[in-house]
């Protein structure tokens, strides 16, 4: 469930040029889920930086985060203290069971794959992974899946290759998929697969937990606001055009 | 412990902190932070006659003390308001609230409002004639006097309960429009709805917001909001409820000591949303240390 909570920062190294990790302690729901994301305030700014969960326990919670701009740049500046977080927000991912899936990330969109796919192997899911960055430098988790022993693919934008290449090339576009990444990227494999899946979204958002209506998106079918009823939607309900 | 009862046109509130419209839904996301009847009141999100989705994304860019939003008046509609939320709200919430009125035409804001005010959760009718988001409609009838009066004479022959105007910084005479609303029969005003601004994207150089404009809010325009309730609250004799920026116990007590019988609270319930119960707390500390036992004492001392 959604909670405001302080949490003490344990960790907050940096991955690679622009991303880092970011540990945050203390009494954290016990019913967070895949795919959902907590908004983290820096002081100093009003409004809070949505993050999703890379990974969580009974007494933690994990973000790998890029710097998008002044606010998370001052965020990996702060290495102890307490930050004031809204935690438990979105819906998540809905888990198969089960199943052959695929799961496609992109760049900082790979962060809440992670927590997916060891949920997914939880359901007994055999998963195909494939991840792609814009060059070898920004590479993130290919330790991470090489220990989870799932079949996995990096692609590089530098070196002429995209998930969605990558994936017709592997031929599973018949695959159901879960997808975060850039928005083109998501829609360009929404496009190409065959099969039905989940996208995680994003876009600029005011409160995290639904009060303000900032981050309402049209549907197909309906109106939901991507922090409380999202981030993750069906790929059928999504207007791409509407998050330009 | 100081008394924190104050009293709008008759209806008593348990306290002076009132959530303001669009920054509290109609109440129900805020059950997993607290218990929402800690609130003196609140604003319901601003309603219209019609279903609205409002403008499209992005809507919200942030300020170095606050934010913009260019939301655009997305609400259900008032049908859906009277017939499926408020039934919701009702089973959760027991004080009343202020029904954020919204329109495109006078027609529009006096049928709305007409449905409203047959709801018993509603205490006062809130008229927002100060939208800056939507075009045709909201802010266009609070810059001129002559069409605020008439939608606030419109909404007034249709309606039994007090009816407070939210007014707009963007008002080239604010003073001026108070006086004629209080003329006309307005039971209350709300002094200030957001202001006009734009951000920029860094890289792009174009507006962030696909509305290009959004209302600036936040503790940076707290002085401004406090300055016009100050300048307003000797002018007139009906209750002003302070808005703009509060995010404090100091804040609510400067608002008031300008002259507000009450305050909202807009994007501090969106950036903290513990908030009420956290200024609550602040304001009984407060209110001690400066040896004041009932908060209506500093309605209005800065000019006594």
């Amino acid at each position: 469930m959604l909670r405001a909570q302080k949490l003490t920062i344990k960790e907050n190294t940096q991955l690679n040029e622009n991303t880092f990790k970011l540990v945050l302690q203390g009494d954290v729901p016990q019913d967070l889920k895949p795919g959902q994301f907590a908004e983290v305030k820096v002081p100093g700014f009003s409004l809070g930086r949505p993050l999703s969960l890379n990974d969580f326990d009974q007494e933690s919670v994990t973000f790998v985060y890029r710097i998008a701009g002044k606010g998370t740049k001052e965020l990996t500046t702060l290495k102890e203290g307490e930050l004031d977080v809204i935690n438990g927000c979105g819906n998540g991912f809905t888990l198969k069971e089960n199943e052959h899936v695929l799961v496609v990330g992109g760049g900082i969109g790979t962060a809440p794959l992670l927590p997916l796919i060891r949920a997914l192997k939880e359901n007994n899911c055999k998963v195909d992974v494939i991840f792609g960055f814009r060059e070898r430098k920004e590479t993130l988790f290919e330790e991470e899946l090489k220990a989870l022993g799932v079949g996995f693919w990096i692609t590089y934008d530098s070196e002429g290759n995209n998930v969605v290449t990558k994936m017709l090339e592997l031929g599973k576009e018949d695959l159901y998929f879960y997808a975060c990444g850039p928005l083109p990227m998501m829609a360009a494999l929404t496009n190409a697969s065959k099969a039905s899946g989940q996208c995680s979204l994003e876009t600029r958002m005011g409160c995290g937990f639904g009060a303000c209506m900032g981050c309402s998106l049209q549907l197909k079918e309906r109106t939901a606001r991507i922090c409380k009823e999202g981030p993750v939607f069906a790929k059928e309900e999504i207007i791409w055009q509407n998050l330009k | 412990m100081a008394e924190l009862k104050v009293n709008l046109s008759g209806l008593e509130l348990k306290n002076p902190l009132i959530p303001a419209s669009g920054t509290f839904g109609y109440g129900l996301d805020f059950l997993d932070f607290f218990d929402v009847n800690e609130v003196g009141s609140f604003a319901i999100k601003g309603t219209t006659l019609n279903p609205r989705y409002g403008n499209p994304l992005p809507r919200i860019a942030e300020s170095p003390s606050g934010m913009l939003n260019a939301v655009g008046l997305q609400n259900p509609g008032v049908h859906e308001v009277v017939e499926k939320v408020l039934p919701e709200l009702r089973k959760v919430y027991m004080g009343k609230v202020l029904a954020n009125v919204s329109g495109f035409s006078v027609e529009e804001y006096r049928e709305c409002a007409r449905l409203l005010d047959q709801e018993e959760l509603t205490g006062i009718i809130e008229l927002n004639i100060s939208c800056p988001n939507v075009h045709g409609g909201g802010m266009s009838f609070g810059t001129d006097p002559a069409s605020a009066v008439e939608v606030l004479k419109a909404v007034k022959e249709v309606t039994t309960k007090p009816v407070y105007v939210k007014c707009t910084p963007q008002c080239p005479d604010l003073p001026e429009m108070c006086r004629k609303l209080e003329e006309n029969g307005a039971d209350g005003l709300v002094l200030l709805n957001t202001w006009l601004g734009t951000r920029l994207d860094l890289r792009t150089g174009k507006p962030i917001l696909k509305n290009i404009t959004g209302g600036v809010s936040g503790p940076g325009i707290f002085p401004l909001s406090l300055y016009r309730v100050y300048q307003i609250a000797p002018l007139v004799n009906i209750p002003i409820i302070g808005c703009g920026g509060v995010s404090s116990a100091s804040d609510v007590i400067e608002m008031m000591s300008a002259g507000a019988t009450a305050v909202e609270l807009g994007t501090a319930c969106l950036t903290d949303p513990l908030c009420v119960p956290r200024i609550l707390e602040d304001l009984q500390t407060l209110l001690k240390d400066l040896g004041i036992d009932d908060i209506n004492a500093i309605i209005g001392r800065a000019h006594k």
